[in-house]
């Protein structure tokens, strides 16, 4: 049997893939020759210690970070409640009843996200009782971040000295994401980076900047003295920046 | 939550029960990471891989054909995910002027064994695709077929590429001094 054949009948008989024939011709092979049967038996020791190799456990904290990520996504692929989505939906369907139905359900719906948009930047408003943060801020907006190869939220919650901006970004290829905000009207008392895909993140007195992300999840809290906002900008790699304004209240 | 198959978790998504994409994560969440981590080397890129895993697949869950096991679909997402971050690590070393090697050393993790370590040494000096193949097979137990649903090639290739993939960590361990016998 020349070499390459039983090469590759050593290699077949590794993962079971050998017929009773083809078998007992490499068991004839591998008697006639010392060199064979080394290398057949290192190979069983490779595939012995792969699959010896240990299972590790996920870091504790990974479920609940990846769930804080979905909700983000959530928030901005569907900015709409699921409700308004059922609405639409019936919309599609052919029942006159449903469609008239739907219809003066979803002018009211328009109504309403009318009076919501006059009110503010902010677009939604949910009250929930904790936030990304665990602490004791109550959640009071969150806005949808698109621009171009780029998806995200930025999730607004209310604290007794000011607010929690808790920012979710994937984008396709490395965005830069900053904050700024006037100094004497407002302080970051703290920022953590929840996960990042690499990059760096600087801070300067009215300025949070972090810059080569494809994955960035970040939490800031801003104490304010009084009325001020903070202008988010996200510079994807090509094409416009998003920017928003956030109102931060004492 | 009753024990459901991973078709009924994602027919349940779909209809807009967050509860059942827990099930999802809760299930595969172990085999994402330690797929990850066979890839990537680095725990906390393993980690960012698992999430951008999740996220991926929950952004493409209309879009998974049931006619397909799940767990397929989602190896096939941690794979290419893997294989994408690992371009994007090396672009940002070239960017950094980092030697790749050089930071292959340094993050080597403490949570691996020496022998787990050395082969993992052995994972990282073959090429990505390579590497995936002998993890989908030796480490996650998974059939010709079923790799080559997850790296798009034919049955033939899954086998020669394969052996090719074994001979070469066989020998790079060896090398390095490991024995195998």
């Amino acid at each position: 049997m020349i070499k390459e054949e039983l090469r590759e009948l050593a290699q077949r008989d590794l993962d079971g893939d050998l017929t009773e024939k083809e078998q007992q011709r490499l068991k004839t092979a591998l008697r006639g020759s010392d060199a064979a049967r080394r290398e057949y038996d290192e190979l069983k020791g490779l595939v012995k210690s792969l699959s010896s190799v240990k299972v590790v456990d996920p870091p504790p904290h990974l479920e609940n970070r990846i769930r804080a990520s979905l909700r983000g996504e959530e928030r901005a692929s569907n900015p709409f409640p699921s409700w308004l989505a059922r609405i639409r939906e019936a919309l599609d369907k052919p029942r006159p009843s449903m469609r008239f139905a739907a219809v003066f359900a979803g002018g009211l719906v328009v109504g309403a996200l009318l009076l919501l948009v006059l009110d503010g930047p902010v677009r939604s408003w949910n009250v929930s009782d904790t936030d990304a943060a665990g602490s004791l801020a109550v959640q009071v907006g969150s806005i949808p971040i698109a621009a171009e190869g780029v998806k995200g939220t930025v999730n607004v919650a209310r604290t007794p000295t000011g607010r929690d901006l808790t920012v979710n970004i994937i984008s396709d290829s490395p965005a830069a994401v900053r904050f700024s905000y006037n100094p004497t009207q407002l302080t970051v008392s703290s920022v953590r980076e929840i996960a990042t895909s690499g990059g760096e993140m600087k801070i300067h007195a009215g300025l949070v900047e972090m810059t080569h992300s494809t994955l960035t999840h970040c939490a800031i809290s801003f104490s304010a003295r009084g009325d001020a906002d903070v202008e988010l900008v996200v510079v994807p790699a090509t094409g416009q920046p998003f920017t928003t304004t956030i109102p931060i209240h004492r | 939550m009753i024990e459901i198959s991973d078709t009924e978790a994602v027919r349940r998504c779909r209809a807009g029960d967050q509860k059942a994409f827990d099930v999802l994560l809760k299930r595969h969440e172990r085999m994402v990471y330690n797929l990850a981590l066979r890839m990537v080397r680095d725990t906390d890129d393993a980690a960012d891989v698992t999430q951008s895993v999740f996220i991926k697949v929950y952004e493409k869950l209309d879009g998974f054909d049931e006619r397909y096991k799940f767990f397929s679909w989602l190896y096939k997402i941690a794979v290419n995910e893997a294989l994408s971050h690992l371009e994007r690590r090396k672009r940002e070393q070239r960017l950094d002027g980092i030697d790749a090697a050089e930071e292959e050393e340094e993050t080597v993790d403490d949570e691996l064994v020496e022998r787990d370590q050395q082969i993992q040494d052995g994972l990282m000096a073959l090429k990505e695709e390579h590497r995936a193949l002998i993890i989908l097979k030796h480490m996650q137990g998974l059939s010709y077929e079923e790799i080559g649903q997850i790296m798009d090639i034919p049955l033939k290739m899954v086998k020669s590429r394969l052996y090719s993939a074994r001979q070469q960590l066989k020998d790079q361990l060896k090398r390095k001094g490991m024995s195998l016998a």
